[in-house]
């Protein structure tokens, strides 16, 4: 996908795809009428190209598309960022209660693995609830951000993972 | 309209003033022509000496120049010409040099004859601006800026000028040009001339290099982690062998943290140019979420082959550094960070799949070997040339997939390269096969297409379009097909638009980029636009980062972060920032950093608080480079965790020879070095003997790379190189101990072998000198003749070199190989010159040795040809006119052979001329003039006679013999010889007149016509000078007792004719060791007093008058004096 300099340097380039695959869907209560829920995942997160100047750090999106970095994380301008954005469709109204494991991690195929710390969603973090339109044709969007920690001495390359969010209807 | 009225009425302000101050300029300057001053200027001193000619501030060259005593500048125009490679060349006809300046349209001719000059229709007439001596033309520098717009500015203390013209000149043109085929064969990466290849050197197996890293993390009640990362390589089967572990000790150890590849290159073979075995790497269509194992060829070169047009890469880095690019690991270009920061490439399009870097030097030396990679989205391949790449291998995932990838790309003509190939990945269930097919395109430089098409993947199209040199446009859209499983990650469709301007008023410089990215999706659009705004002011710059993101029509999200950046001038730079939330119109963060940078270590600290989680963040960061190590510590706190962060990395480089192990910052994988060795070849077999020397050096040129001289074994070591890449080194004989010492090639091109150092034997050679001097013999004294040819043979008779003579007539070569040579002077140049040579030549040989044979003393003496060889041979000249023959002669001896005795006598005439016998030469109508020398028993010549150029004598009837000295056509000539012969202690002496053959006595010459202007003129000088003949002004400095200060005139070369110093007087003289003679005014006993002489005679006219001191008729302390009265003016 990337071609990447076998040679390491002093700032490591990475490429950081992070990709969250589905997602579990819970049915609960099942006497009540009409509860189906169709829930989709459409866009990964992104964290663009960054580099480390050498001691590591974080990088984060957050749910709105807003990339910070903290320690010695320098990023790329002008490469893609974008949160994660999930779809949601429930016919009939009801609150949705949203739960996610705090961490995940990425890998290149190469050196460990990268944490990234999930979170928070555009409705909160994990136990937050919110109600769904209840027009069956509508689509309610969540958006979700995640912190990526960066260790010093990370290989550089693309990282890619999945993360779970597990939809609960009340 | 107002504005452009506005713009002439400030052009014709402009030239108003221009005018103005031009009259100005030229009042003073005619003022000058009247002074005293310029009167002198004809009798004043020549010396010739050497100076430097700067040119633009660009090069500069010595030439020859004379000096006068005013400091007026005369340059050699043939000289000076030749050097700025302006079209010279002598006329055939008259005394005249021509060429032209500019172009072949803008001729000039420069006529000695008749002093005038002409550029293009300009006529220049300049009496005292262009000078001949011994033979060599001069111009005045006023005169060479009046009339060639060539201005030289004299530094007389430096003995330099400086040289500006009006127009380019041929020899910067021609550097200009040279320069940019210079890069453009850069860019064919083999079109440099090198005068010696390296090829490859092939081993089964050679060690190596090896790399380290360690990282280490605490995080306070916490875990930590540690990670090493070691990595080894050498040549293995011919191919460059790398393996790397990176070790994490929070992680059980797989196979995929072991990184291994083998790597092939030989841009000589043609079907297979490269190969790699091992991990590679593809440029996919799929995504492989696992790094393939497999291998992979093609038949592309890895040198730089430029297409036409060019892309722009523009960015900041530090203020002032240098900027390296590098295309397939070749330096091809550099540039200088302006001071801002901003720098600007036009980088090449190259032929073939390429990856560019770039490297960052500071301007104290600092290097920061960042390497940006940067991917070419697309791929051009030479006209009518095909290539293609396979690979292979199976991924490293769960369920071990394979992979496989054929493509080729065609250059169908300049403009369009077509590609295509099929991709396979057993991954993908539904398709596992992909074909593909390509299209670059560019029908003019400044627009670049690129099609794309994977079936049942994706189709792309990517537009870039430059609309001024560094502002481009790009335009990239995806469409992917729904359902495939090739691609992960992105959306149905992505449309990008990306702008990018910088800009440049005076002091400000700035850069705007805009980014729209459209991700289309089933049931939504995510929209996003990236503003930057970037603006540099000297050491402040203000950065404007505008985000926008929305979902389908929801209401945006925006926000901006503000940052400047100021640097401090003790080098720390400060950087405060703010992120303002513009949807919801307040601060969410805001942050300040400090930093500073000081050679090779670094520090910074920073401070964060974001309002929105309430967090605090404070990093503090320190590295430090050694030449070994690049280490850094770094400390971490946020939301009550403290944190800490250790790392180090570095390589070693081994068979570095004499136990010599390289350390460097950087990883040695892949990497390779040179080591020259520079020896003595004594016998000159190009091998390095045992009983050979090494030589050490001084310094080596390597391009792309750094040489390291090691004192203690002599050996040239430059390491960090990368791998199958040319390197060009360059050997200046300059940087050499001994003289005599010379490159035997100066210019090699190696290709470095992988992970190992190279050896290359680079010969020396001892040359041998041979040095004289050439003299004239003039006068019967011998003075050095500088300008003459001297010419070197070998034995087989071919010219080796041909040198000039210094002025003092020292000539040396340094050059010649053991052997045997003839040293001759140019026989061509002996003839014009009407010289002879003593002797004709000189046969030298250069023996074997280490410090450089020298053959020394090779004189030549020269003296005037017999005249009665030279003037026969013009006489019998039937292509020539009396008055040219007249021109030749006059030019030869000092005395004028009157034309009547050429016009009757031609036959006989050399022969009554170097007979010596007066009655016959003067056999002739015309009156002329001869200096009566004395009476003398017999013929046995007076010896200060001898140094007279032409002596005559006549046979009295008593059996003694009457000498005379010169002929003269005018009385006042014959006068001037006459005094100049008292000077040199020739006394007694008296101008006699004849015609006929016959002395006529002084009575009768009242019978001379009337309407003879000069005749009746000369009368009067005659009893001027008559009258003047008991006045003691020129007495002689020598026969001055005690100590006394004077004044000093100058020095001339003639004699000084009285009336010049009637001002002066009392005027003494005395003739100087170089034949010249100085005159001093007045005989004072204090300083005082011989100031405010010297102020008086600069007041009449002599501007360079000086004080000086004498002591029983000899001068002291002249330098201090001179010094002393030059600042006192």
């Amino acid at each position: 996908m990337k071609i990447l300099d076998l040679n390491s340097k002093q700032k490591r380039l990475f490429l950081l795809s992070v990709f969250l695959l589905v997602i579990s869907i819970s049915y609960a209560q099942p006497a009540l009428p009409e509860r189906k829920i169709t829930v989709q995942s459409t866009q990964p997160i992104d964290f663009g190209v960054f580099y480390d100047t050498g001691s590591g750090g974080t990088i984060t999106v957050d749910y709105q598309g807003n990339r910070t970095t903290t320690g010695g994380i320098i990023a790329i301008s002008g490469s893609t960022v974008k949160p994660a954005i999930f779809e949601v469709k429930l016919c009939q109204g009801r609150n949705i209660i949203i739960s996610y494991n705090p961490t995940t991690t990425l890998r290149n195929g190469v050196g460990p693995p990268l944490v990234l710390s999930i979170g928070s969603t555009e409705k909160g973090p994990s136990g937050s609830s919110f109600p769904v339109n209840n027009n069956c044709n509508f689509i309610t969007t969540l958006r979700v951000g995640g912190t990526l920690n960066v260790p010093a001495g990370a290989a550089k390359g693309t990282y890619s993972g999945n993360f779970d969010l597990t939809f609960a209807q009340e | 309209m107002k504005i452009s009225d506005c713009i002439f009425g400030y052009n014709f302000r402009f030239i108003g003033l221009y005018v103005l101050f031009t009259v100005f300029a030229a009042i003073p300057t005619s003022a000058q022509g009247n002074s005293v001053d310029q009167k002198l200027a004809l009798f004043s001193s020549f010396e010739e000496v050497p100076i430097e000619i700067q040119v633009d501030g660009k090069w500069s060259f010595e030439t020859n120049a004379i000096i006068t005593d005013s400091n007026l500048l005369f340059v050699n125009v043939m000289e000076v010409f030749t050097h700025l490679k302006i079209m010279c060349n002598e006329s055939t006809k008259g005394n005249t040099l021509e060429g032209f300046i500019e172009n072949e349209k803008k001729s000039y001719s420069i006529d000695y004859d008749t002093k005038q000059i002409k550029v293009g229709n300009n006529t220049i007439h300049s009496t005292n601006g262009l000078l001949e001596e011994t033979g060599i033309k001069y111009i005045a520098a006023s005169v060479l800026s009046e009339a060639f717009g060539l201005t030289l500015t004299f530094n007389p203390r430096s003995l330099s000028a400086k040289l500006v013209s009006s127009f380019e000149l041929p020899y910067v043109k021609q550097l200009r040009i040279e320069n940019a085929r210079n890069s453009i064969s850069k860019l064919q990466g083999q079109e440099i001339v090198v005068d010696t290849i390296i090829p490859r050197n092939y081993h089964l197996f050679k060690f190596g290099m090896l790399d380290w890293g360690f990282n280490s993390n605490q995080t306070v009640n916490n875990t930590s982690t540690n990670n090493v990362i070691v990595g080894v390589g050498s040549e293995l089967l011919f191919g460059e062998a790398n393996i790397s572990i990176n070790y994490n000790d929070k992680y059980q150890f797989d196979n995929r943290q072991l990184q291994y590849s083998w790597r092939w290159i030989d841009n000589d073979k043609k079907l297979i140019k490269q190969a790699q075995v091992g991990k590679i790497y593809n440029q996919s269509i799929a995504f492989l979420e696992a790094p393939v194992v497999g291998a992979t060829i093609n038949n592309s070169p890895n040198t730089v082959r430029k297409a036409s047009g060019s892309y722009t890469i523009n960015d900041y880095t530090e203020p002032n550094w240098t900027v390296e690019l590098y295309i397939n690991d070749v330096l091809v270009d550099y540039t200088a960070a302006d001071a801002s920061g901003l720098y600007v490439f036009s980088v090449p399009i190259v032929y073939g799949y390429t990856t560019l870097k770039l490297k960052f030097y500071g301007p104290l030396g600092e290097e920061r070997t960042e390497e940006r990679i940067v991917n070419t989205p697309y791929t051009f391949i030479p006209a009518k040339t095909l290539e293609y790449s396979m690979s292979a291998g199976v991924l490293q995932d769960e369920n071990g997939s394979r992979y496989g990838q054929g493509n080729f790309n065609y250059g169908v003509n300049r403009f369009l390269t077509l590609g295509g190939g099929v991709e396979y990945l057993s991954s993908i269930s539904n398709r596992p096969f992909i074909p593909f097919a390509k299209a670059a395109f560019q029908p003019f430089s400044q627009l670049v297409m690129n099609l794309e098409y994977a079936h049942d993947v994706k189709m792309k199209g990517l537009l870039d379009y430059y609309f001024t040199k560094s502002a481009f446009l790009e335009l990239d859209y995806t469409k992917y097909v729904k359902g495939q499983l090739a691609t992960r990650f992105n959306a149905l469709e992505e449309r990008k638009v990306r702008i990018s301007v910088p800009f440049k008023i005076n002091h400000f410089s700035g850069f705007s980029k805009l980014n729209f990215s459209q991700f289309v999706y089933d049931s939504f659009n995510f929209n996003q636009i990236d503003f930057v705004f970037s603006t540099y002011y000297r050491q402040l710059s203000v950065n404007s980062s505008t985000l926008v993101n929305w979902i389908g029509n929801n209401s945006p999200f925006m926000i901006n972060n503000l940052s400047l950046s100021y640097r401090l001038f003790n080098g720390l730079v400060l950087r405060p920032s703010v992120e303002y939330n513009l949807s919801n119109s307040m601060f969410t963060r805001y942050r300040a950093e400090i930093e500073k940078r000081v050679s090779k270590m670094y520090f910074s600290a920073s401070y964060e608080r974001s309002i929105v989680s309430k967090t605090d963040a404070v990093f503090l960061n320190f590295r430090y480079d050694l030449s070994y190590a690049r280490t850094g510590v770094s400390s971490y706190y946020t939301n009550k965790s403290l944190s800490f962060s250790e790392n180090a990395q570095g390589s070693f480089a081994f068979g570095g020879d004499n136990n010599y192990v390289h350390s460097g910052n950087n990883s040695a994988l892949g990497k390779g070095g040179i080591l020259f060795y520079p020896f003595l070849d004594l016998n000159q077999n190009g091998k390095f003997d045992k009983d050979e020397k090494m030589v050490l050096l001084s310094s080596v040129r390597v391009s792309g790379g750094t040489a390291v001289i090691s004192a203690k074994d002599s050996i040239v070591r430059v390491s960090d190189l990368n791998s199958f890449v040319n390197y060009n080194v360059e050997f200046s004989d300059t940087d050499l101990q001994n003289i005599s010492w010379k490159f035997k090639h100066k210019s090699y091109q190696v290709l470095v072998d992988p992970n190992q150092y190279k050896r290359v034997f680079v010969p020396i050679i001892s040359l041998g000198e041979v040095n004289g001097t050439v003299y004239l013999n003039k006068e019967n004294a011998n003075k050095g003749l500088g300008r003459v040819t001297v010419q070197i043979y070998d034995s087989k008779g071919k010219k080796v070199t041909e040198i000039l003579s210094e002025s003092d007539g020292y000539f040396s070569y340094l050059g010649l190989k053991p052997g045997k040579y003839l040293v001759r002077i140019d026989e061509k140049q002996l003839k014009k010159l009407n010289y002879q040579a003593l002797p004709k030549a000189h046969e030298a040989t250069i023996e074997i040795s280490e410090d450089g044979a020298i053959v020394e003393g090779l004189d030549f003496n020269l003296s005037v040809t017999e005249l009665v060889d030279e003037i026969k041979t013009i006489i019998s000249d039937a292509n020539l006119q009396t008055k040219e023959v007249e021109e030749l002669i006059e030019n030869k001896i000092e005395t004028i052979i009157p034309e009547a005795i050429l016009q009757t006598n031609k036959g006989i005439l050399s022969e009554r001329v170097i007979g010596k016998r007066i009655e016959g030469v003067t056999d002739t109508e015309e009156l002329f003039y001869s200096i009566q020398l004395g009476v003398y028993k017999d013929h046995s010549m007076q010896k200060e006679f001898k140094n007279l150029d032409l002596v005559f004598y006549e046979d009295l009837p008593n059996g003694n013999v009457e000498y005379y000295y010169g002929f003269f056509r005018t009385y006042e000539r014959a006068l001037i010889a006459k005094n100049t012969l008292s000077l040199r202690g020739i006394n007694g002496t008296s101008v006699v007149t004849y015609q006929f053959g016959k002395k006529i006595k002084a009575a009768a010459l009242t019978n001379i016509k009337k309407g003879d202007e000069s005749k009746e003129d000369i009368l009067i000088k005659t009893e001027e000078q008559i009258n003047n003949r008991g006045n003691t002004s020129f007495e002689k400095i020598s026969d001055q007792q005690g100590l006394f200060y004077s004044v000093q005139i100058g020095v001339f070369k003639n004699y000084v004719h009285s009336k010049y110093f009637s001002n002066f007087k009392p005027v003494f003289y005395e003739f100087l060791s170089n034949d010249r003679i100085r005159y001093i005014s007045g005989k004072y006993n204090s300083k005082k007093e011989a100031k405010a002489a010297q102020n008086r005679i600069i007041a009449k006219g002599i501007k360079k008058a000086y004080i000086v001191k004498y002591k029983d008729g000899k001068k002291i302390d002249t330098a201090i004096n001179g010094l002393w009265s030059k600042t006192d003016k």
